[in-house]
């Protein structure tokens, strides 16, 4: 049983590869706790900074904040879902050439072309693979394979 | 399932992974129950409002959390049965379904299926064996609900997404041999075909309908569970899979299956894509570009292609110089910004030099890995307390306003002991500084263990809904002072006796619609939830306008249970006899419902809020209704008592029980037949004598020392040797071998280190 005093509050965390090479730097944004955990705990397996938001609105204060390499974003969250992130990150003069990856379980093609029109550069589909996801942000932030 | 990695992992490592997999299964379960009480409450909101698209987003939204979350565990029954909810839900955010009280109760029934399951992922870490089957009912439940057209829509749906990611384990594993007796075509259909167990009583032949399948190249026969020992087995009972691959269409072999459209799974592959191995990503294949940079570069000529974008492709830039970089090729950009026709140049002169021949087929993806790796640890920090944690520091606070109980002990000692006055008064002023900083810390931690109610009343609207539908009667449900805090442990506490009470309303006070409206009632009867703080209490009261407690009912039940004899029962005023219900063994039920009746009575819930402090009324009106009011304090760790002085030994009374302490003459207490009694303010009090009850000797003083209690709802004397005065303790609670001790609450050390015992006087007298 645990009693929570305060919200989540996502917080900033670096980490260095074995060979202390810092990877790039990636926001997580999605509304499942879960998902955001496993997605983080991979990419900082493999390197990656990574700082996590649970809405778009959250990810976009971030964004401005701080620099990132790369978004993963979810689709269906509250307050401001991925296509209006993505849309708001695409019209910002100094966040419109960051890449984005859209990671939802939205199969449908108007879905993914929705995304597509957002400002998404790839989709992914939940439930994450996590090799396929690993090599995915490999690619988009310019990390040689190994 | 083992992440496909490079290295062998060190037992370390290890270790950490495995950490790490019972971390995130934990918190897939917390975040699964907290989703689920959401849509509960989403769902309940939406039966209210139909209309109100707010409700159904967030019912929509918390489903499909789970589904994406469950998606990371082999959770294959709990996925089947939250996606096909997420279709229903669909259709209805899309106004195509309308809400009604049947597809309230069976989403409310998915819901809970779903909560089920979470708790035996929780405790097993996996779900039991016929969860499939059941997903299979909620699935097809769901699925009429939707209605036919919306069927195939939902079906082919399901199709689709199973084209794209998810290649069945066992096509993958079986791979190699079906693309050997494949004859060359690009696509196979997979299908997984699971008859009922009692299908052989429905008519269907499994084993003919799979053998017919149209333009079948590939059969696995085999077991859908392991089979039961010998006296257990059924020779009726189908426990066959099949495992099929056709190189016909999909439509013909959906045709040939279409009457076990819920026991086949579809799957259609590039028979090429079985053979592939897992590892294809970052290789360079056939000197050419890995299959997903192919895939991510084609995406970027088509984001490109896209008008909405045009003039905005800064990213798509960026997307291309990075995979030339991971690639290790030379990208074809020139330095400084690109616009989209040179990108479009050169994402196209990329494909053309890198894409090798024939690897259209690649695009297929394996199947995902849905294992448990975990790495490193969150990065999500919580503020999040363990309740030990505020417990210990709860006790803490207690010991410390004992210990400066100490002080006044002291102050007096330097008096009376050393003649030191001017010390003894600095150490006076001392405890009131010390004094002041603990309560304001008592404070300070009591206030951490402040919940609101809401998180107590949130469970009701529910079950008021649940039982008022099975019992057919039409109840609106009114919660007023929701964000009134109380202890945590109090608030906990008090589930079980305020269920019981809702339910007591619901069962024996409140009426049929008929019966109201004959009685001139309104048709819709109103039950109110109310908790509002009074001092230092917490009040919480049920009130509904039922039919009341009939209180000729309740005497004569009381003498057929045997509780009172029929000469004192009628003697009791109506009001009296109404708070009969509070005896135990005490039940007005006609017949046991499933509901309430089963032997908690209103004597249990007594029993509870009278524990933690505090106490039960019950007013009730014939024809009009009943009003329950449980009173408890807002607080528990911290207890005033009186302390009263036996044969020189100290005992404790709790201060809220005290109602005024006497002084009388031994001669005004007066015998009556086998009881003592005084009359005060010509009020006969019933007398009781600690020392006859601790087994003491009676003393014979000038004058008696008498403590007016007010015990429940009686007021009783008790005799004493002498008043002592009032302090604050933490009570502890006997363990171990006094656990049983009766008589006594608990201990509490005194500043200057004695023990004192705290009766219990609700059991002793």
């Amino acid at each position: 049983m645990t009693m929570t005093a305060t919200e989540r509050v996502p917080v900033e965390a670096n980490s260095t590869t074995s060979d202390g090479a810092q990877k790039a730097r990636i926001l997580i944004v999605d509304d499942t706790l879960t998902v955001r955990l496993y997605c983080s705990q991979l990419l900082k397996r493999a390197g990656y900074a990574v700082s996590e938001a649970i809405n778009g609105l959250e990810g976009l204060e971030q964004a401005l904040h701080q620099r990132f390499e790369l978004f993963v974003v979810d689709i269906n969250m509250q307050k401001m879902d991925g296509y209006a992130f993505l849309a708001e990150v695409r019209r910002h003069a100094d966040l419109r050439t960051i890449p984005a990856v859209m990671m939802s379980t939205e199969q449908g093609r108007e879905d993914i072309a929705r995304a597509y029109q957002s400002g998404a550069n790839f989709y992914l589909t939940k439930p994450i693979d996590p090799t396929r996801f690993l090599a995915t942000v490999n690619l988009m932030t310019g990390v040689p394979c190994p | 399932m083992p992440l496909r990695s490079s290295q062998p992992l060190s037992p370390a490592e290890e270790a950490a992974r495995a950490a790490e997999t019972a971390d995130l299964a934990a918190s897939f379960v917390e975040e699964t129950r907290a989703l689920l009480e959401e849509a509960n409450s989403a769902l309940l909101n939406l039966e209210r409002h139909p209309e109100d698209a707010e409700a159904i987003n967030a019912l929509f939204r918390c489903v499909h959390s789970i589904k994406g979350a469950a998606g990371l565990f082999d959770l294959p029954a709990l996925i089947h049965l939250v996606h096909a909810g997420e279709d229903l839900l669909g259709a209805m955010r899309e106004g195509e379904l309308s809400i009604d009280a049947e597809l309230t109760d069976q989403l409310l029934a998915g819901l809970d299926r779903v909560a089920r399951w979470n708790e035996m992922f929780r405790a097993d870490g996996v779900l039991p064996a016929e969860a499939m089957e059941e997903a299979r009912s909620f699935a097809s439940i769901y699925r009429a609900r939707l209605g036919r057209k919306n069927e195939l829509a939902a079906r082919s749906a399901g199709q689709t997404e199973n084209e794209g990611a998810q290649l069945p384990e066992w096509a993958r594993t079986s791979g190699e041999a079906i693309s050997a007796v494949s004859d060359g075509s690009d696509d196979a259909v997979l299908v997984e075909y699971t008859p009922d167990e009692g299908c052989f009583f429905a008519g269907e032949d499994p084993l003919r309908v799979a053998l017919a399948t149209p333009g079948l190249i590939w059969l696995d026969i085999g077991i859908q569970a392991p089979w039961p020992a010998g006296e257990a087995f059924d020779p009726f009972a189908c426990n066959l899979r099949f495992r099929i691959v056709s190189n016909a269409n999909r439509a013909e072999v959906e045709h040939h299956f279409r009457y076990v459209p819920d026991n086949t799974a579809l799957t259609v592959a590039a028979t090429k894509s079985l053979a592939e191995p897992d590892e294809a990503f970052c290789e360079n294949m056939r000197g050419g570009l890995d299959p997903l940079a192919v895939e991510l570069l084609e995406a970027q000529q088509r984001a490109l292609a896209l008008p909405g974008r045009h003039g905005q492709v800064g990213d798509i830039e960026t997307t291309l110089r990075n995979l030339c970089r991971s690639q290790n090729v030379p990208c074809p950009l020139h330095d400084g910004p690109a616009d989209a026709d040179a990108l479009g140049r050169a994402i196209a002169d990329l494909l053309l030099q890198m894409k090798p021949a024939g690897s259209d087929a690649l695009t297929q993806t394996p199947a995902s890995d849905i294992a448990l790796e975990r790495h490193e640890a969150s990065g999500e920090r919580t503020l999040r307390v363990e309740q030990g944690k505020v417990d210990t520091l709860m006790n803490l606070v207690g010991e410390l306003v004992v210990a400066k109980n100490a002080l006044p002990f002291l102050a007096r000692d330097a008096e009376t002991r050393f003649g030191s006055r001017e010390l003894s008064r600095e150490i006076k002023d001392k405890y009131a500084v010390i004094d002041r900083i603990s309560r304001q810390l008592q404070n300070a931690v009591m206030d951490i263990r402040m919940m609101p109610v809401s998180d107590l009343f949130k469970r009701f609207p529910r079950l008021v809904r649940d039982i008022a539908r099975k019992q057919d009667k039409k109840v609106r449900l009114l919660i007023e002072g929701e964000s009134t805090e109380a202890d945590k442990n109090i608030i906990e506490a008090l589930a079980e006796p305020l269920t019981h009470v809702l339910r007591n309303s619901l069962d024996h006070g409140i009426e049929q619609a008929g019966v109201r409206t004959i009685a001139g009632k309104p048709e819709i009867a109103t039950l109110k939830l109310r908790a509002f703080q009074d001092g230092d209490s917490v009040v919480i009261e049920v009130i509904d306008d039922g039919r009341g407690i009939d209180p000729d009912k309740v005497r004569s039940k009381a003498v057929e249970r045997g509780l009172l004899d029929a000469e004192r029962v009628t003697q009791l005023s109506d009001a009296q006899a109404v708070q009969l219900v509070f005896l135990p063994g005490f039940s007005t039920a006609e017949a046991v419902s499933d509901l309430s009746g089963r032997g908690v009575g209103m004597d249990a819930v007594r029993a509870v809020v009278e524990r933690f402090g505090g106490h039960v009324t019950l007013e009730s009106r014939s024809g009009e209704g009943t009003t329950v009011r449980l009173k408890l304090p807002l607080s528990m760790a911290v207890t005033r008592v009186l302390t009263v002085e036996m044969a020189g030994q100290l005992y404790g009374v709790p201060m809220d029980l005290v109602v005024e302490t006497v002084r009388i003459e031994p001669g005004s207490i007066r015998r009556l037949k086998a009881s003592e009694a005084v009359v005060l303010r010509d009020q006969v009090i019933p007398i009781a004598r600690l020392r006859d009850m601790l087994g003491m000797e009676r003393h014979r003083p000038a004058l008696e020392s008498v403590l007016i209690l007010r015990v429940g709802n009686a007021t009783v004397g008790m005799v004493i040797d002498d008043f002592g005065t009032g302090m604050d303790i933490i009570l502890k609670p006997f363990s171990g071998i006094l656990a049983n001790l009766s008589g006594f609450s608990g201990t509490a050390v005194l500043g200057d280190g004695r023990v004192l015992l705290v009766l219990n006087l609700k059991e002793i007298l």
